[in-house]
């Protein structure tokens, strides 16, 4: 039984193939568009778990506990001496004070990330964040040292050179010296980014000497992160904790909810294509109106018809699906999805110049099927409906 | 989180099935107003050809709501990445009072649905379409259950706020001593397994029965009645019996109980099968009871006889298998040892 089930499923698709290859031209035109679509659908979903796993990946390095000073619901400059207080805390393996502002460049008009490092000398240290080192020079005692990423390095024009002069809030000039450039991999976060001593960056931002913006607790036993945030919510009045797997969280909840509504976006033109299908589907050609007339005299019977219209409208799926998707795959891979990166990454004077790469799952897989396949087959079964009633005498 | 890729993959889903539930609907009630197979007006015939638009609909309504169940599943499986305390899908799904129910009634659309195909499968094979008004009730009931699936998963989505804190799977289904909830009570598993024993005794034994064929139409109704009631027993039981007993060999943990990570690589070698064995069997099983109750319903009709056969061989043959696949993992364990 069920392998008769199979052999008239196999027939009918293979009548549907051939009737496809028969009205190639027409069918080639929704195939072509239905492949737009789901290049457009796919495109949004493939570069938002991209920019996921890309995200994950680079989040490894933040600190698992942040503490900021919080005054009148701003941050506030926090105070070195904080660290004693919390010195009691049993399972923090270490405490590192940081400052954290942004430098605006009025040149060009590009805010830069400045970082000012306690271990800043210390290059093991800060090996993590991926910093291609220049040879040493023998430095200026006027010149800071500091560490650029790609993007402030061609912003400020440097070429070849190594020195290079911000100005202090009093207008002050403060020079500084390119000690080593970020890897390309980590310009996602490091492209505006420039790291320095933390003396430097106190003295760039005209902080105090006991001042910093953040503190960064590492914390020995991942499981028992909350906990001693908690902790230290208890110990420091009016501060702000922040977990890195709050971080990381907060970082997909951004990327779901823009690709989301990106997708919300596009559901104009989706829809419209659907309309589109559901009206192809419904205006059957004479030719078609003959071809099932002349099928249900041979004996066909409504449900074959129905069956018929589905595996043709499936066939249209299937290699819309391949060609949008693969697509998709390709305007990632090769063109860095520059459609719509800027939707999912932001807009900012310097962007990051990040080189995506595709990742495969069977989840994405699943949800661009269902926000593109499952509708249009959804728009072909009434029309399908209706073409396998049409009854022979009114036709031939 | 309703402007989530997922969210409006979901939402896309309830709506086609809730506009081919509602076009379905109309029809199953002109059917059941004009309906008269004697008739060869122009009404009657237009009728007829309405049933293979509604078996249409439902046939593609299910389709959707099967995807949308694992739809359902992988979302809250994501959900559960920006959700505080979530670990998978089962934190996700408790992180509001709409989750878990939403998914209950997913299932009971897909079963609701699937009889509704067996029903009219068995409809169309007999002359004068016995069962045409049976189906159109089956319809009607259905579109609460089809109401209640997307209103459940709005709410759900809608109030899904990533500040929300919610458990892991070890706490929800963990045990009560260790400072888990215990959804399940722990010291009645030896009772749950025995019940779970007796009841697939009790299947197996009916469906042969079913196999055979009993002698009366009455007699077979009777036997489908209490199969049915057992199916809906032995479901539930093996659900739990999934998450108390089973799903820690497959973690190869011992605290660990969760019926969702099972459906996550590399449980998914296990899980899957699992769970394809287990709703295949009940559908089956459900399946040849609906037959047996129907037919005598209809003064008792030959013709659902060999479908009765066919559904009973099958359901006790994905009967064994779920069970042959449930037991791998601690039969291993106590053979072989743990890993």
């Amino acid at each position: 039984m069920a392998g008769s089930y199979l052999d008239r499923q196999l027939n009918i698709a293979d009548y549907a193939l051939s009737g496809f290859i028969r009205r190639l031209g027409r069918n080639s035109v929704v195939v072509f568009i239905f492949a737009l679509v789901i290049f457009m659908v796919a495109s949004f979903s493939l570069t938002t778990t991209s920019l996921k796993h890309s995200a994950s990946r680079l989040l490894t390095t933040v600190p698992d506990i942040t503490v900021q000073q919080m005054s009148a619901g701003r941050q506030a400059a926090l105070s070195v001496t904080v660290i004693e207080k919390l010195d009691g805390i049993f399972g923090i393996r270490s405490m590192e004070p940081r400052v954290w502002g942004y430098y605006f460049d009025e040149n060009n008009g590009a805010n830069y990330t400045v970082i000012g490092h306690a271990n800043f000398s210390d290059k093991a240290r800060i090996a993590g964040l991926g910093i291609d080192f220049l040879p040493a020079l023998k430095l200026d005692a006027d010149a800071d040292p500091a560490v650029l990423g790609r993007g402030v390095r061609e912003n400020l024009e440097l070429g070849e050179r190594r020195t290079f002069s911000l100005f202090r809030p009093d207008l002050s000039v403060q020079s500084f010296i390119t000690v080593g450039t970020f890897s390309a991999e980590t310009s996602m976060v490091t492209d505006d980014l420039i790291i320095m001593d933390l003396d430097s960056a106190r003295e760039l931002f005209g902080l105090g000497p006991d001042d910093i913006t953040d503190l960064l607790v590492d914390v020995a036993n991942p499981l028992e992160i909350d906990t001693i945030a908690d902790k230290i919510g208890e110990r420091l009045a009016g501060v702000r904790v922040v977990t890195s797997e709050r971080i990381k969280k907060t970082y997909r909840v951004a990327f779901g909810w823009r690709s989301g509504f990106g997708l919300a976006c596009l559901f104009g033109a989706v829809a419209a294509f659907f309309i589109f299908a559901w009206d192809k589907a419904s205006g059957l050609t004479p030719a078609q109106q003959q071809e099932v007339a002349i099928l249900k005299a041979l004996g066909w019977h409504t449900e074959d018809v129905i069956t018929l219209r589905f595996w043709e409208s499936l066939i249209i799926s299937a290699l819309a699906f391949c060609l949008g998707y693969l697509g998709a795959w390709m305007h990632l891979l090769f063109f860095d999805g520059i459609l719509f990166r800027p939707l999912l990454l932001g807009w900012s004077v310097l962007k990051p110049p990040l080189s995506l790469v595709p990742v495969f799952s069977f989840a994405d897989l699943l949800l661009i099927f269902s926000l593109s396949v499952l509708p249009y087959l959804a728009a072909t079964v009434i029309p399908a409906w209706q073409s396998a009633t049409i009854r022979p005498d009114s036709v031939i | 989180m309703i402007l989530e890729s997922w969210s409006i993959a979901l939402i896309t889903c309830s709506a086609v099935t809730i506009v081919f539930g509602f076009v379905g609907a109309a029809t199953a009630l002109r059917l059941l107003r004009y309906w008269d197979l004697g008739s060869d007006s122009e009404r009657q015939i237009r009728l007829e050809e309405k049933v293979w638009l509604t078996a249409a609909l439902v046939q593609f309504a299910l389709a959707v709501q099967i995807i949308s169940a694992v739809l359902f599943v992988y979302a809250a499986d994501y959900f559960a990445t920006v959700l505080k305390g979530a670990m998978c899908a089962a934190g996700s799904l408790s992180a509001n009072v709409y989750g878990l129910p939403a998914l209950g009634f997913k299932l009971a659309t897909i079963v609701g649905g699937g009889l509704w195909i067996i029903l009219h499968r068995l409809d169309i094979d007999c002359e004068d379409f016995p069962y045409t008004r049976m189906k159109s009730y089956w319809l009607l009931a259905l579109m609460p259950l089809l109401l209640g699936d997307a209103l459940l998963v709005l709410l759900y989505l809608v109030n899904l706020e990533p500040e929300i804190i919610t458990s892991c799977c070890g706490i929800i289904f963990g045990d009560q001593e260790s400072g888990g909830y215990s959804l399940f009570d722990y010291s009645s598993g030896p009772t749950v397994l025995l019940l779970l024993a007796a009841t697939t005794v009790l299947l197996l034994v009916g469906s042969m029965a079913q196999l055979r064929s009993a002698s009366t139409a009455t007699k077979t109704a009777l036997l489908s009645g209490a199969l049915a009631a057992a199916w809906i027993g032995f479901y539930l039981l093996a659900l739990a019996v999934i998450t108390v007993q089973v799903s820690p060999y497959v973690y190869a943990l011992p605290h660990h109980r969760c019926p969702f990570d099972l459906l996550r690589y590399p449980y998914l070698a296990i899980g899957l099968p699992l769970y394809l064995f287990l709703h295949g069997a009940v559908l089956c099983g459900l399946g040849a009871s609906l037959a047996g109750v129907v037919s005598w319903l209809k003064g008792g009709r030959a013709e659902v006889k060999p479908f009765i056969r066919r559904a009973a061989l099958f359901s006790s043959i994905f009967l064994l298998l779920f069970l042959l696949t449930a037991a791998w993992k601690p039969l291993a364990y106590v053979i072989f040892g743990g890993q």
